[in-house]
């Protein structure tokens, strides 16, 4: 006669709350049996049988071990320490009571309604006395635009967890106002900021920016003075921020001052849709610059409607370089260190004004070497203006590295952190890739067309009046610069796709200094022609003048290059250094 | 003599670690696999049962009071269901769940990529 297989669960569940504490042993008792019988149930198909269920009992072990596992963790020595944190804790949650309750999708829908209709009335009354037109402009439908856009996400938000049949639960504390509990959404409506939400966010910053830099020349000039710089800088700002929720773990620290770049975005993008719509004057903002706006300005609001519920959110007190420090740091390790960073950043320093010497002198040598005269008059309108161009530039990448490395320092100096570089990360190199993508891809795309069109068919026939040796130098560098400038792009992705696959890899590194090193040569070659095209045409004709605007592109782009090519090579060497002395240290032992 | 002093046994050290590992990596295996949504201990239990995941794989000793712990510590969050006529804790990750995940994340990659240095190092791979 077979035993009853629920009574030999019940038998072990019997001898295990022999060894549990009163307080726990009803509540785990009736966990573990539910665990039990489904357990039991798949192993029998559906028929509970007895074979199964000792099995099952097999598998759970020792009632005492199985209890022991679930007392364990109260009298943990390890939390001893804690302890009286976790009394100062309890003690201020007596004043906070958690409050759990279930949501109803419904209920929560409505509070989005509510939230993202108050969030857009602030913004649009907030602009209306810089831009009172757009309530009698098509201008009106914007808000509606944006209402609908992010209510669509949201609804898509909410179908997912309804279609996974989730019960919503709102969690509020005792000591929380009004207005806390209608912008806090249930706790367990995934709205987890995933690294590749952050990589969408981070790519369509990156655009917009570079959207509003190349668009703004189309703009109405009160737009380009007044409204595009301060959005550029909080997009860099936002752009900032997105940078940093990938580095760190706590994904609510800095909401405070996130949450305000933000506001501060999405009312100066509804102003530009606003003047988009200007009605004394046609098309002041240009129709793609107010679509930008108004797609990139719906993504705002979402995160903002979404991201309210996080400004009182306590962070768990865990500082961003929590995995990075290191308190064991001796003062001799410390000083070897600070001055490691001091001689790599003379090095990566004396390496950028070099490279843009290089560039200046090398573009310089082209009608030194052929023989070429350029009018003072037009060395003094045109060229001069060049080399300060590019001399600001220069400078700009001497300060960029100077903050690097001024912080670098800072961080062994006061929180003794280890490392001269930081360690690029798969993310990081994902970013780069991006930024770099993008930078590439605007450079790319007027050179091409303008080499591909205006240099080679007109520039060419219009120097035929010059000597053999300036077409034969021109004609050769006109053809070298394309291809300099396609190589130097798929290497520096090969470099970054290098660094996904690898993390550090010495390959990244060796590749980004190439691709450095061709993306100069390249904008060498483009400075020369540019010098030699002045001396035999006439430097205001207009494909003159475009060559002028992409060479400044080209120099504003080298800023990174420049940076990254130089750290790069500082990176390799150190890297060098280090191994020589190991194995040093290795031959002397 | 207890087993674990016995001289000349390098597999039971083997064992032992890949339990430790294993019992170390489960409370974060657990947080992702609940992290969109709600599950319940057997669900867990059943994911964890897959193949792809058999390195992953202890006993339910392990993984069920696992559970009450994390609760207890207000990473996770249980409700009793009675929904399809079976009684059901339901868990879910709490914000403060969702937090300590991404710092249990970034430990794990750091400890991995520190480890694989030293591999690489030794020319093991």
């Amino acid at each position: 006669m077979s035993e009853d297989p629920l009574m030999t669960i019940e038998a072990y569940l019997g001898h295990v709350r022999e060894h549990l504490p009163e307080s726990m042993a009803d509540e785990v008792i009736a966990e573990l049996r539910g665990y039990m019988i489904e357990m039991t149930e798949a192993l029998s198909d559906g028929a509970v049988t007895s074979t199964a269920a000792k099995k099952v009992v097999a598998r759970f072990g020792a009632p005492s071990e199985l209890a022991k596992e679930y007392v364990l963790f109260s009298s943990d020595p390890a939390e001893s320490d804690l302890e009286v944190s976790q009394l100062e804790f309890e003690e201020d949650m007596q004043e906070q009571r958690r409050e759990l309750s279930p949501a109803g999708y419904a209920g929560t829908f409505r509070k989005f309604i509510t939230i993202t209709v108050l969030w857009l009335v602030i913004c649009w009354t907030t602009i209306t006395p810089f831009a009172y037109w757009w309530i009698g402009s098509p201008a009106i439908f914007v808000p509606f635009l944006q209402f609908g856009a992010v209510v669509v996400a949201f609804v898509v938000l909410l179908l997912r967890s309804k279609i996974k049949g989730i019960q919503l639960r709102n969690v509020i504390y005792g000591n929380w106002s009004r207005l806390q509990k209608l912008v806090t959404f249930p706790e367990n409506l995934a709205l987890e900021i995933y690294r590749i939400k952050v990589l969408v966010d981070i790519g369509l910053t990156i655009l917009t920016a570079s959207g509003f830099i190349v668009l703004s020349s189309y703009s109405y000039p009160a737009i380009t003075m007044f409204f595009v710089p301060p959005t550029v800088l909080l997009l860099i700002g936002h752009l900032v921020y997105a940078v940093r929720r990938f580095g760190n773990t706590d994904p609510v620290s800095r909401t405070k001052q996130e949450f305000v770049v933000n506001i501060g975005l999405l009312l100066f993008l509804n102003t530009v849709i606003a003047w988009g719509f200007y009605p004394w004057s046609s098309n002041p903002v240009g129709p793609f610059l107010v679509w930008i706006s108004i797609g990139y300005s719906t993504l705002i609001l979402y995160q903002i409607v979404i991201r309210t519920q996080d400004l009182w959110w306590e962070t768990m007190g865990f500082p961003d370089d929590y995995s990075d420090k290191s308190p064991g740091l001796s003062p001799d390790a410390k000083s070897n260190l600070l001055n490691r960073i001091k001689k790599t950043a003379l090095r990566t320093i004396r390496g950028i004004a070099a490279t843009y010497s290089v560039v200046i002198i090398s573009g310089l040598l082209f009608p030194l070497l052929t023989n070429i005269g350029i009018s003072w008059y037009i060395w003094n309108t045109q060229g001069i203006y060049l080399v300060v161009m590019v001399s600001f530039f220069a400078i700009t990448s001497v300060g960029l590295a100077s903050v690097y490395f001024g912080v670098r320092y800072y961080l062994v100096l006061s929180r003794g952190r280890t490392s001269v570089f930081g360690k690029r990360t798969r993310v990081e190199a994902a970013i780069d890739l991006l930024v770099t993508g993008a930078g590439l891809f605007i450079i790319i795309i007027p050179s091409w067309s303008y080499w591909s069109g205006a240099l080679v068919s007109e520039v060419l026939s219009l120097s035929s009046g010059a000597n053999p040796l300036v077409r034969l130098v021109l004609s050769t560098a006109i053809i070298a610069w394309m291809p300099f400038l396609f190589i130097a792009i798929i290497a520096r992705l090969a470099a970054d796709i290098g660094d996904l696959r690898q993390g550090d890899s010495v390959f990244a590194q060796e590749v980004i200094t190439f691709s450095g090193n061709m993306f100069l040569i390249q904008a060498a070659l483009m400075t020369g022609i540019y010098y030699m095209l002045l001396s035999c045409t006439d430097p205001y004709m207009l494909f003159l003048r475009e060559m002028f605007a992409i060479l400044g592109l080209s120099y504003s782009v080298m800023v990174l290059f420049v940076f990254q090519k130089s750290t790069a090579g500082a990176k390799l060497k150190l890297r060098k250094e280090t191994e020589s002395s190991y194995q040093k240290d290795q031959a002397g032992n | 003599m207890s087993e674990d002093t016995v001289v000349g046994n390098p597999e039971l050290e083997y064992e032992k670690w890949s339990v430790q590992i294993r019992r170390g990596a489960l409370s974060m295996a657990i947080l992702a696999i609940i992290l969109d949504g709600e599950s319940y201990g057997y669900d867990i239990m059943k994911k964890l049962g897959q193949e792809e995941y058999v390195a992953l794989q202890v006993e339910p000793s392990t993984t069920y009071p696992l559970l009450r712990r994390l609760e207890a510590r207000g990473i996770l969050e249980g409700k009793w269901s009675d929904t399809s006529g079976k009684r059901r804790r339901l868990y879910y990750v709490t914000r403060g769940g969702r937090l300590i995940l991404r710092q249990m994340v970034t430990a794990w990659r750091s400890l991995n990529d520190q480890l694989m240095q030293l591999v690489k190092e030794a020319g093991l791979e």
